[in-house]
């Protein structure tokens, strides 16, 4: 019965979203003239550059509220308390920074005709094998936000068919249904699914937030606070529940910096600032967009009600301590609302993600070393590096019961190794793709070698590593930088005005923004 | 440059073609940090709970505002010191044919589509 409801919910919004897709299509096509394969990507990639004030509202909600924030933040109020707080700073700060950064990645995405990051890359540093390498890191970090789109999947797949599915059966259901909604139903339709998964989402947490206090015993929502502190006192400040827990303030600090520069550094968020019609849309957008956000304090709200009230999740795992609350207390049909719902959330961000990484994967990775591909052969290309990705995300989630948030930070961590070098390229002319080169491979020793990792949770255990290792990359970024030749200066003014000119109004005062912080 | 008079008063809505303003109003975007951030570790031992909200909580909640409030003042002011005119300058010469843009900026950008 809730399969059948739930498969209602899912499958009526992709026969509306190729319905969409397909008007919408048809719409745009006959504008279309020149290479039509090229003019079809710009298209899907980066919506064409006409994205206004609306459009580009909801393209960024779409992409920032994920399954992520729904089970994961919850699962982490849940397990951790205060630690969740840590999704109060990740949109605001990343708009604080965006304001700044997003129309300059706009500007030159628009002068240059740049459609993927390792474009922006291979252009503003001179360098066709930097596209490359930055492709490759660039789909690593996708890669591992996949694992969080299947990790949720998994679980709500397992919500809807009962625990008789096994959990490591799950996450393969859960990537199948992926690679089939991206192969279906494509990007435009993500857009719509987005929309529809957006209002959804509105719903349940308005009925699930009014509705809550009766199920833990509490007088009203904000009770349910004061029921929390009581019950696991501390539980509203760092540390949270666990008072020996690393996720101190420094623990927050060093994680929501790492979040606000790396956000805009992910490549399908990168073309996201490509796909304005204008700067003035970004600006515009970055007042409204934080304000957002507040609705995690209703998630976090859920959080500690599921704690109140006792749930437990299979398998003590914390990432489904929301979808077991809802099932332990809420009817049949708010559990299919939800469930229908948590399909939508992942598998939508999910497709943007594998197309993303399977377009980087066949433009810059594949396409310099095979520049007669046919269109036949690059779409296969993407398809079957789609199809890999999901393997690989699957490879890495089966076994792995980490909460969703540590995946995140993960993700933040690998991405972060492109991020000195995109605020370098708008800031200092002299940054060289040999420097970029020595501070990725640097900055992910840094990350990942044993010892490394050692030596950080010995000395700062809590302070993110990835912003450890991002302030590393930045030094070498420098220092290699300061000792090679300058990258030729038409390919520095992707990034920076050229240095004869006047100062323009934009490139001047660079140094605003919100890197101050760091 | 030579600065326009000092101490300008706020309002000098004539939008003087002085152009070139300073754009030193852009580090108010770092306030966000200061709040959000640099100022966890103090909050976190505020007791208060107004509304039974844990104060660290209702800070950070105050610190999404706080930042929607700045964004819109330095938008403001970066109208104010001609980044909206400078932009359009920038949209005017690589609209339509722009000679470095890719295949596909036509559609409804531009008023001549790609001919």
């Amino acid at each position: 019965m809730i399969i059948a409801l739930v498969l209602v919910i899912v499958l009526g919004t992709m026969a509306g979203a190729m319905a969409f897709g397909r008007r919408t299509g048809r719409g745009a096509s006959p504008g279309e003239t020149g290479t039509q394969a090229g003019a079809k990507l710009v298209d899907w990639a980066v919506g064409g550059r006409r994205f206004g004030t609306v459009l580009f509202w909801f393209l960024n909600a779409g992409e920032v509220y994920t399954t992520f924030a729904v089970l994961g933040i919850a699962g982490y109020a849940y397990a951790l308390g205060a630690p969740a707080y840590l999704a109060f700073t990740s949109v605001s700060l990343s708009y604080a920074i965006g304001y700044w950064l997003m129309p300059k990645i706009w500007r030159a995405g628009r002068a240059h005709g740049l459609i993927t990051q390792p474009d922006f890359f291979a252009a503003r540093f001179g360098a066709g094998w930097l596209g490359v390498v930055t492709g490759l890191v660039g789909i690593a970090a996708l890669v591992v936000y996949v694992q969080i789109q299947l990790v949720s999947l998994s679980l709500i797949v397992q919500l809807t068919m009962g625990n008789a599915v096994s959990a490591a059966a799950a996450v393969v259901i859960g990537a199948v249904l992926m690679v089939a909604f991206v192969l279906f139903a494509g990007l435009r339709s993500a857009a719509f699914s987005a929309a529809v998964k957006d209002v959804l989402m509105i719903v349940i947490v308005v009925l699930l937030s009014t509705t809550v206090a009766s199920k833990v015993g509490a007088a009203s929502p904000l009770d349910v606070f004061r029921l929390a502190e009581s019950a696991h006192p501390g539980i509203g400040r760092f540390p949270g529940l666990d008072p020996s827990s690393p996720t101190t303030s420094v623990w927050l600090m060093t994680s929501a910096l790492n979040v606000a520069l790396g956000n805009w550094v992910f490549p399908h968020l990168f073309q996201v600032s490509y796909a304005a019609r204008s700067g003035t849309a970004i600006r515009r957008n970055a007042i409204w967009q934080p304000l957002y956000s507040l609705a995690y304090f209703f998630i976090i709200l859920l959080g500690f009600a599921a704690l109140l009230a006792g749930t437990k999740p299979a398998e003590g795992n914390s990432n489904g301590a929301l979808l077991q609350f809802v099932a332990d207390k809420y009817p049949a049909w708010v559990i299919v609302l939800v469930a229908g719902t948590g399909f939508l959330l992942a598998l939508a961000p999910g497709a943007t993600l594998l197309l993303t990484s399977g377009s980087i994967f066949t433009r810059n990775v594949l396409g310099p070393f095979a520049r007669d591909l046919t269109e036949r052969g690059s779409m296969l290309a993407t398809r079957l590096s789609m199809v890999g990705f999901a393997a690989v995300a699957v490879w890495l989630t089966i076994g792995n019961s980490q909460s969703l948030v540590d995946i995140l930070l993960y993700a933040y961590s690998a991405i972060g190794m492109l991020a000195p070098s995109v605020f370098l390229a708008f800031l200092w002319r002299r940054t060289s793709a040999i420097g970029v080169l020595a501070g990725i491979v640097v900055g992910f020793v840094a990350l990942l070698a044993p010892f490394a990792k050692h030596f950080w949770s010995d000395h700062l255990p809590e302070w993110e590593p990835g912003l450890l290792a991002m302030a590393i990359n930045l030094v070498v970024v420098v220092v290699v930088s300061a000792c090679t030749p300058r990258p030729p200066a038409e390919a520095v003014a992707v990034g920076l005005v050229p240095a004869a000119a006047p100062p323009r109004v934009l490139g001047a005062t660079g140094g605003g923004g919100g890197r101050g912080g760091a | 440059m030579a600065a326009p008079p000092p101490a300008a008063p706020p309002d000098t809505p004539t939008n003087p073609p002085v152009a070139r303003r300073s754009l030193s109003h852009r580090w108010l975007l770092v306030l966000p940090f200061g709040w959000q951030v640099a100022l966890v570790p103090v909050v976190n031992d505020i007791d208060l709970a107004p509304l039974h909200i844990p104060f660290p909580m209702l800070w950070q909640l105050l610190g999404i505002v706080v930042t929607s409030i700045v964004v819109a003042v330095v938008f403001r002011l970066d109208r104010r010191a001609g980044v909206d005119r400078e932009e359009a300058e920038f949209l005017a010469s690589t609209a339509p044919g722009g000679s470095a843009s890719a295949a596909g900026q036509g559609g409804p950008t531009g008023p001549g589509a790609v001919r």
